[in-house]
């Protein structure tokens, strides 16, 4: 097991090391699946320069980060600047560690949770969860997130996604330790860099009310888990207004998010629309468009609440989706914690489609940008179709994934029924 | 009995002489009346091209042609809109610069020196278009810009350019469609600002056009019926391009013949071009129009009426060697005596006084 | 959401589908090949068009009459070329200046990547022709590429005083909207690359090709027309589209110098063809499909066809229009036709406000005057390669029900539903290394050209001989691996999954090349879905030594010598068989060094495709049997 782990930790190394020192690192950084305008390295350099020379890098529209992640940026390009693709690198690095370490206590509880259980119908202790695999599920989470191609391009084209993915890791490890607290000022972190993590704050309620009964307890653990939360993130905008002086960072970052002004194409859904669209309806479907990225949260939390962990993935699943500037850094993320839920993989159905889906827009996704951008013998709608097939098979994996779960908890608890006055029946979602 | 007799005859004799000159009073007030039997005292003309780009050069050639035409035929530049969308006598692709031809053989340079185009290049879109027609202009547009007609004004509307099924292209970009023209005409009805309106359409599908038409008094004609397309007539080789359109090559040689003092009709007018010529069926719509056509003459669209005033006084014309003062003088005595004018002043062309009051 | 809940008509269809799979294989193997052929029969494709409404081709009256000038051009440029070993600059930029054009040089340099790295360097002579009331926001080229008389291609030199007479034409007209650029190129295509490279500010091949800078430029290229006349009085035109890695310019374009070509009643031939008289008979059908095949054939090298295939990457429509006297119809055209069809295409570009955008750009040809578009030649490709998604839809739902049938057969038994349990997601596991490695070998070859560059000139080898037996002996080295290997057992499901792989893998790749280069991927596909669907099919061994036989048949080396065997035998019927093979052998050096040196000068992606996919699949077909 342990070589196993070395192994896949060194090949991870030694591909992304290999890659960074290629001629091909140049164009990874310029692919518009990797790099977006809130993510891109070229525009933090672009911002830190600015910085240096006193003009304000949120007066244009070049720079979208957070103004303590432009502080950190800066002290890292001024002291270790041919080091950066090493920093990029470790923290890949680590990541894979949180992931794996977090899939190790989570498949730890699940499976203690399963066979404690006496709900269970008897003849579904067949499909229960094993101690012996856990070990094995958290090499393959690790393993899954330092080879899987998408990680190894976002790191490679050194998009700050990477730094949002330790952030996220690290507060997943510390919500299924039960570290709520720690948990909510990492998510304050992971909200200040990037928006979307807020919604993760319902899942870390969840894991905060695992040890406790009375709602008395939980409403406590609960406020105070918004208040570490809350006051971390404002401290976080207060430090930061210090730092640049103005509030105008404001729009740079959330403003961006939020209100979508830089259409650049990426793998996600918002850029079509919004350059088709008419101007008097922009700000309809900006509304729409972002309360669709959060409103799942509400009815998955609700009959997810036993389960905060398969919470985590989908939520973020759906941010990858639905996020305004997605890339494939945050498929690379949920993607490494499905093997946590490989027990539900028996009961999914169209892994096969989805696979041959994702493998087919992987590939063409270049080539129709290419034909599109070069010769322009191709345009934006064979793109579009690309990223929205691309998401169509996210959506697919997700329902798949979640109709999977009910199904295996509805056979766990009641049997495996197939047959019924004789006759072969079928279970149906409805 | 003689002395009743001579009376009756006396006062017969005086009756029927005041009849005959009162008849003959009458005669002169109705040759007076019939002079304006029409009763509309102004025209105006709205010519408009809406396509831009050198492979539409055959549209503006149409307007400019209309516009010669009808300048010919009496109504003044002030009283004329013209709407071209691109300039083709100044486009690098014209091989005979700051021209534009509208017949391969006769080289009739329709652009020429003295064309006077009121709404130029991108100014020429729907919004403009809807304003001039119904007056709602932004109070600074100047007066060429503007459409100054009354109740009594027939106005000639010539529209040219690509069409579709209910729709007329504005630059490529925007469309104008039948329901919003005849929305417009509806408001410049209830707003009296014109008496006749003689709508003409040179377009594919141009009938859509008029077909929601629904103020009175409108005669209107278009090139093509709903799902035929209005074909162009020739190219001239030597340009490049094709110059005109059928319908419009076959009005024009029509009007050609017509005079400002011409007594065709609107009748003869709405049958030019049949289909064996123009390869489209020309449509018309009469059943707004309250006169019939035949009776309508050529000049109440194409021509002007101006305005007459009879007068009773004598004008003594001095000799021209007289001093110029003294005309003046005589010239003023004659006329009759006008009210006390008010002085009026231009507005300072910087506003010093808001300073002025600043530093006090 | 349907597609979620588990129906009875679900299974229903998914167990006819297993059952007649195989023959669903076949058939759409077969109508695919059958309707790719029917294509060149003329209902089932269409009369090519005008898009474009802007470019009123002809409508303009041509007026080019140079009287002698154009013959006295030619002859001073035949003394010139006579008296200079490369282009005659001084002269050429002294007729243009002469115009009132402006001229300029262009140096560039291109340090070969291989062998004992000579250092070429070249020179481009270019004239700008400025619009005389335009901003120079957009141009137009005509250009020329160099060739003296003892050159094997032929002479263009009639072409270079064609442009000349036309630059002086154009330069006395008012009408020109756009800037004219007159090109002149030395060293054909590295001329033509160094040229747009600094043109464009970009760079193509750093290190390898120096492109220079340039003095003088003009707006955005809108067009290029590229000429080869090779003598003053011809037969036909001959019009050259294809480009490089397949791209194709704008139909519009085309159609445009056919339609001006006819108008001039100078003949014009695609692939030295002109149109079937009898379109709809047999003999129709023949001529069309032999000149579709043509230039599928062409297409399928992924070589440009001449100068003009560089600048379709820089979305510059651009074709070659080829002069020859040697046609059926006798000499049929003098300088003056040549010039008017060209000054006439030439007004029709004048005219276009946008980009070429309206028309095809992927399309096939089998006829000056009939196009086949995307949509019907799409379908005939997506049925020859679909068997592979067929094939591997088959072994998934095989392994599936295999595993189901497992965990039926023995209820309550937990071991064997553990090893059920974890069948699909480890046995993905198991395949992966397989395919990890093959790619792996796969990125090796790629790099390894200018190693094993190094190590021939080490060993004192001709140039193309080293990289090609360094590739050689790497890949004989790996294929006697599976002889050694006794372990021709076939383990269940796990074999399955591999050949799901392939498939899955050949089809992703197949269906991508469909949309850059179709013939290519035709082509491959004709040859590769047999070999692929059939991999593993039955564990007898005479199958598995006949099917290893068709995969050495079938390596990408071995279908490059295939093709060229019977491209010389075709060509060339005098000779014997046996040297025929053994050009085809030293043809196979030379296509590998070009391939390899294409992709380090022009970017042509033969070199990456053979190496970095076609290699790993044909890989793991190969090693399948001894899994």
């Amino acid at each position: 097991m342990a070589g196993a782990r070395l192994i896949s930790y060194l090949s991870g190394y030694i591909l992304r090391y290999f890659l960074f020192k290629s001629s091909i690192s140049e164009n990874i950084e310029k692919r518009v699946e990797v790099s977006t305008p809130v993510s891109s390295w070229k525009r933090v350099t672009e911002g830190v320069h600015l910085y240096r020379q006193g003009v304000s890098p949120y007066s244009g529209d070049v720079f979208h980060e957070s103004p303590l992640s432009l502080l950190l940026y800066e002290i890292v390009t001024r002291y270790i600047v041919d080091w950066v693709s090493l920093l990029f690198v470790l923290c890949d690095l680590l990541t894979a560690f949180f992931l794996g370490a977090a899939a190790r206590k989570c498949g730890k509880n699940l499976a203690e949770k399963e066979s404690n259980s006496s709900k269970f119908v008897a003849e579904s202790s067949t499909i229960l969860l094993q101690d012996s695999d856990v070990g094995k599920v958290a090499l393959i989470v690790e393993t899954v997130y330092l080879l899987c191609p998408f990680s190894i391009l976002a790191c490679v084209g050194r998009s700050t996604s990477v730094f949002t993915n330790l952030l996220l890791s690290l507060s997943f490890f510390c919500m299924v330790y039960g570290f709520s607290t720690i948990t909510a000022v990492i998510l304050a972190l992971a909200t200040y860099q990037s928006f979307y993590p807020v919604m993760l704050v319902v899942p870390t309620f969840i894991s905060a009310f695992e040890n406790k009964k009375t709602t008395k307890e939980r409403v406590y653990a609960a406020l105070l888990i918004l208040l570490i939360f809350v006051s971390t993130l404002t401290s976080l905008l207060i430090i930061s207004f210090k730092v640049v002086g103005s509030w105008d960072f404001l729009w740079s970052t959330y403003g961006t998010i939020v209100s979508v002004p830089d259409l650049t194409p990426n793998v996600g859904l918002f850029w079509y629309f919004f350059t088709e669209m008419f101007d008097h309806f922009r700000i309809f479907f900006l509304w729409t468009f972002q309360i669709n990225a959060f409103i799942y949260m509400l009815p998955l939390s609700v009959r997810l609440r036993k389960e905060y962990t398969l919470l985590v993935i989908i939520l973020l699943a759906l941010t990858a989706v639905f996020k305004s500037y997605p890339s494939v850094a945050d498929t690379a993320l949920y993607l490494s914690l499905l093997p946590l839920w490989k027990h539900l993989f028996p009961y999914m159905r169209q892994t096969f489609i989805v696979g041959c889906i994702i493998l087919s827009c992987t590939v063409l996704a270049p080539v129709l940008w290419f034909l599109w951008i070069y010769p322009g013998s191709a345009n934006a709608n064979f793109y579009f179709g690309i990223t929205l097939a691309y998401n169509t098979a996210q959506i697919f994996l997700i329902t798949d994934l979640l109709f999977a779960y009910i199904k295996r908890d509805y056979i766990l608890h009641h049997g495996k029924k197939t047959e019924v006055d004789g006759k072969p029946v079928q279970l149906e979602l409805r | 009995m003689d002395v009743w007799f001579i009376n009756l005859l006396i006062s017969f004799l005086l009756i029927s002489i005041g009849h005959i000159s009162f008849s003959q009073v009458s005669n002169a007030d109705e040759k007076f009346s019939s002079f304006f039997k029409s009763s509309h005292t102004n025209n105006w003309a709205v010519l408009v091209c809406t396509s831009r780009f050198w492979f539409n050069y055959r549209h503006v050639a149409n307007v400019l042609s209309f516009y010669r035409s009808v300048k010919r035929l009496g109504i003044p530049d002030s009283q004329i809109i013209l709407m071209i969308a691109d300039e083709m006598a100044c486009n690098a692709r014209n091989p005979r610069p700051a021209t534009i031809y509208n017949n391969a053989h006769h080289h009739i340079n329709v652009y020429g020196d003295d064309v006077e185009v009121d709404y130029r290049g991108y100014e020429v879109t729907v919004e403009n278009f809807i304003r001039l027609l119904t007056g709602r202009l932004p109070p600074n547009t100047p007066r060429s810009k503007r459409l100054l007609t009354d109740e009594h004004s027939n106005i000639l509307i010539y529209m040219t350019g690509h069409g579709g099924d209910g729709f007329l292209k504005f630059q490529d970009a925007e469309e104008i469609t039948n329901v919003e023209l005849a929305d417009a005409f509806e408001q410049m009805w209830q707003k009296r600002r014109y008496h006749e309106i003689f709508f003409m359409i040179d377009t594919c599908q141009a009938e859509s056009m008029f077909q929601k038409f629904y103020s009175p008094n409108i005669l209107a004609v278009a090139s093509s019926r709903v799902g035929e397309d209005s074909l162009s007539h020739h190219g001239d080789s030597s340009i490049g391009v094709y110059v005109i359109d059928r319908y419009t090559y076959y009005a024009l040689e029509f009007l050609e013949k017509i005079n400002p003092d011409s007594a065709s009709n609107m009748a003869e007018f709405l049958k030019v071009c049949p289909k064996r010529v123009c390869m489209s069926t020309v449509a018309s719509r009469k059943d707004l129009f309250r006169r019939d056509p035949k009776t309508v003459p050529l000049t109440d669209f194409f021509g002007s009426v101006r305005n007459v005033e009879l007068t009773y006084t004598t004008v003594d014309l001095p000799p021209l060697s007289a001093k110029q003062n003294d005309t003046n003088h005589t010239l003023r005595s004659n006329k009759p005596q006008l009210e006390e004018k008010q002085m009026k002043y231009y507005v300072d062309q910087f506003p010093e006084w808001v300073f002025k009051e600043n530093e006090i | 959401m349907g597609l979620l809940t588990d129906t009875k008509e679900h299974s229903k269809l998914i167990i006819l589908f297993k059952q007649h799979g195989n023959k669903l294989c076949f058939l759409s193997y077969v109508v695919g090949i059958v309707w790719f052929c029917l294509l060149a029969w003329e209902p089932y494709n269409n009369r090519t068009y005008f898009s474009e409404n802007a470019l009123l081709p002809g409508l303009v009256q041509r007026e080019f009459s140079p009287g002698h000038e154009t013959s006295r051009f030619f002859q001073s440029l035949k003394e010139e070329a006579g008296s200079h070993a490369r282009i005659p600059y001084a002269w050429l930029g002294a007729q243009f200046r002469q115009m009132g054009l402006d001229v300029y040089d262009h140096n560039y340099t291109l340090h070969y990547p291989f062998g004992s790295k000579p250092n070429f360097t070249g020179k481009n002579l270019y004239a700008i022709l400025r619009a005389p009331r335009a901003a120079s926001t957009e141009a137009i080229l005509l250009s020329v590429p160099y060739r003296t008389p003892e050159n094997q291609h032929g002479s263009t030199l009639p072409g270079i005083a064609l442009m000349l007479s036309l630059a002086k034409f154009f330069r006395r007209q008012l009408y020109w909207a756009k800037d004219i650029i007159f090109l002149v190129t030395e060293h054909e295509l590295v001329g033509f690359q160094a040229w747009l490279d600094a043109y464009h500010n970009s760079k193509t091949a750093p290190g390898v090709l120096d492109s220079g800078e340039l003095e003088g430029r003009s707006g955005a290229i809108q067009a290029a027309i590229n000429l080869e006349i090779h003598s003053d009085k011809i037969s036909h035109f001959d019009v050259k589209i294809e480009g490089q890695n397949g791209q194709l310019p704008n139909l519009d374009l085309f159609n445009l110098v056919v339609e001006l070509s006819t108008r001039e009643s100078v003949p014009s031939t695609f692939h030295q063809k002109s149109n079937p008289v009898e379109s709809e008979s047999w003999k129709g059908w023949k001529q069309a499909f032999s000149t579709l095949m043509s230039m599928v054939a062409l297409q399928a090298t992924g070589l440009p066809t001449g100068g003009h295939g560089l600048f379709h990457r820089y979305a510059i429509q651009a074709l070659t229009i080829k002069g020859e006297s040697n046609g059926p119809g006798g000499i049929r055209a003098s300088f003056v036709h040549m010039g008017r069809v060209i000054e006439g295409v030439f007004r029709s570009l004048n005219n276009l406000l946008e980009r070429f955008h309206q028309s095809f750009f992927f399309y096939l040809l089998p006829s000056t005057r009939r196009y086949v578009s995307i949509g019907l030649y799409m379908p005939a490709f997506g049925l020859i390669a679909a068997p592979l998604l067929i094939k591997a839809l088959n072994l998934y739902l095989s392994l599936q029900s295999s595993k189901d049938l497992d965990k039926k057969a023995t209820p309550g038994m937990e071991n064997k539903d553990e090893d059920a349990r974890e069948e699909t997601f480890p046995s993905l596991w198991q395949a992966l290394p397989l395919v990890f490695s093959s790619h792996i070998l796969g990125c090796l070859v790629y790099l390894s050209p200018e190693y094993f560059d190094r190590i021939g000139m080490l060993a004192d080898f001709q140039l193309e001989d080293g990289i090609f037996m360094g590739m050689a002996a790497l890949l004989l080295a790996v294929l006697v691996v599976p002889l050694f290997s006794r372990r021709l057992k076939r383990c269940g499901g796990s074999h399955g999954i591999y050949r799901c792989i392939v498939l899955l893998e050949l089809g992703a790749f197949f269906y991508t090349l469909s949309l850059i280069n179709v013939s290519l991927a035709t082509f491959l596909a004709v040859v590769y879905v047999p070999v692929a669907v059939l991999a593993g099919t039955s564990s007898r061994r005479i199958f598995t030594w006949v099917h290893s036989l068709l995969l050495l048949l079938i390596h990408p080396l071995m279908l490059v010598y295939l093709v060229l065997l019977v491209n010389s035998a075709y060509l060339d019927t005098s000779t014997k068989m046996v040297d025929h093979m053994f050009r085809a052998y030293t043809g196979v050096k030379k296509v590998v060094l070009y391939s390899v040196e294409d992709w380090y000068i022009y970017s042509n992606w033969n070199f990456v495709i053979a190496s970095g996919v076609l290699l790993p699949v044909w890989l793991q077909l190969w090693f399948l049997p001894t899994l």
